[in-house]
């Protein structure tokens, strides 16, 4: 017997792909794309990849530290998912089984690696190639600051032990609601706060003192 | 309120999810308090931190190198794959469900008539983290009156939980189980673990994770353990040779 779980989703902040909000957990809007794929069209699973790529490359990216990696991972999802497609139920949202293989993929691939040559590796490349391309036109002044400053940020991420980062990083930045998250890891939704709490106090040495200095300068 | 009250309630204080009462208490603590509204700035301004990293975009081309992976076939279903995706939907509730059933008890008769001795029954034993026998100064054993499983140290010092035979305790399976044991490592100071009483909570950490893993790529053993009593269930850990993806 499966656990009884809420039917409510609430998604927040401004990453989330519209159509989704709350209450709408029943209303999967890639439903029908689903089942066109299930019988055989083969353009609607190549609907499925394009609506889904970003948040599986984003969410890949922050698990696993580098561009390189979270491509070759985000290819990894999607062919795990053409394969083991017909064991989605449409009980939950597709886009909730989309992040359960791209998150599982993450964790094999951590673990293939080792974590410190994980973060030696993210770390190199990051300094190679720079870890974030922003999407908007390049400010000159900020350009370099803002750079320190967000490679600060994700090299604390990846100080985290991936079974804290992952929530952590599924709440505070792909603004998810706990109840989604719940879903996604299989865990209740307690345990999936208390591991956002522990994730977050584990960052606070890490982060701490960056966080006073630009809360301060925000402030002044 | 307290000092710790009130900081284990910052983080649903700054999502606004706390009851107009113990918000108001916390409020009143924060207005008094500099030390507690500190750390609730420095929480905000850490969520902003996390919040600010920028959105990404995904390299050009990624969506067409995947799909031409997938027109090469590399995502077809293998043999085994498909084999177990028939018996994965063969276990779901459903006509097939009692033709199993009889199919596998025919089978076990066969077998069992075939066996000269009669067989010991499986204790199941759950490996989760090998344990250098020198480090445990005695073998503790903790049971809870909750799930029927015993975290303790086996014969060659591993950490173990055990059960007679395996099976999930926990309607959410045997990552649920993984949970618990692991809160009950860090909670338990009658364990050492592998590093002394500071690895605790590193301890349960790697158990936690091995329950998400386990948890996240075994959908099919899942339902086949939904089905059957197990007589152990591998489970990865480094260099335990246990990996269950490497069977």
């Amino acid at each position: 017997m499966r656990r009884e779980v809420s039917h409510e989703i609430v998604e927040r902040g401004p990453l989330v792909h519209a159509g989704t909000g709350r209450g709408a957990a029943l209303e999967d809007p890639d439903r029908e794309l689903v089942a066109r794929w299930r019988a055989g069209d083969a353009s609607a699973f190549e609907a499925l990849v394009r609506g889904h790529e970003k948040r599986v490359f984003r969410l890949l990216l922050r698990m696993l530290g580098n561009r390189a990696e979270a491509e070759d991972v985000t290819q990894e999802t999607f062919l795990n998912l053409h394969r083991h497609g017909h064991r989605f139920r449409s009980e939950s949202r597709f886009s909730t089984f989309v992040y359960r293989v791209a998150a599982n993929a993450a964790l094999n691939r951590r673990r293939a690696i080792g974590r410190g040559r994980a973060r030696e590796a993210a770390l190199a490349l990051q300094q190679a190639a720079g870890i974030d391309v922003p999407a908007g036109p390049a400010d000159p002044e900020n350009e370099a600051a803002g750079s320190q400053l967000r490679s600060r940020v994700h090299a604390a991420l990846l100080e985290l032990s991936p079974v804290l980062r992952l929530p952590l990083v599924l709440y505070d930045i792909e603004g998810l609601a706990y109840g989604e998250i719940a879903r996604i890891l299989e865990l209740a939704e307690g345990t999936v706060k208390s591991r956002i709490h522990r994730a977050r106090q584990a960052l606070r040495p890490l982060l701490g003192a960056l966080a006073r200095e630009t809360g301060a300068g925000k402030a002044a | 309120m307290n000092h710790a009250d009130v900081q284990d309630r910052l983080g649903p204080y700054l999502e606004g999810e706390l009851a107009l009462q113990q918000r108001a208490l916390v409020d009143a603590h924060l207005d008094a308090c500099e030390a507690c509204a500190e750390e609730l700035r420095e929480l905000r301004a850490m969520v902003d931190l996390l919040q600010g990293l920028p959105d990404v975009s995904p390299p050009a081309g990624l969506a067409d190198r995947v799909l031409a992976r997938v027109r090469a076939g590399e995502a077809n279903a293998t043999l085994l794959g498909r084999a177990l995706g028939a018996v994965d939907a063969m276990l779901r509730p459903g006509v097939w469900t009692p033709v199993l059933a009889g199919a596998l008890g025919a089978v076990a008769i066969v077998v069992l008539q075939q066996k000269t001795q009669p067989v010991a029954p499986v204790r199941s034993t759950l490996v989760v983290a090998p344990t250098p026998v020198a480090q445990v100064p005695a073998p503790p054993a903790v049971r809870r009156s909750g799930p029927p499983f015993v975290v303790r140290f086996g014969p060659t010092g591993a950490l173990e939980l055990q059960g007679t035979p395996f099976r999930p305790s926990h309607p959410m399976g045997a990552a649920a189980d993984f949970e618990s044991a692991a809160d009950e490592v860090a909670n338990e100071p009658r364990f050492p673990g592998p590093l002394g009483g500071a690895g605790r909570e590193q301890w349960a950490d790697s158990v936690r994770e091995q329950a998400l893993r386990y948890d996240l790529s075994n959908e099919l053993d899942r339902s086949l353990r939904a089905t059957s009593d197990r007589s152990a269930i591998p489970v990865d850990f480094p260099g335990s040779g246990t990996d269950p993806e490497d069977r």
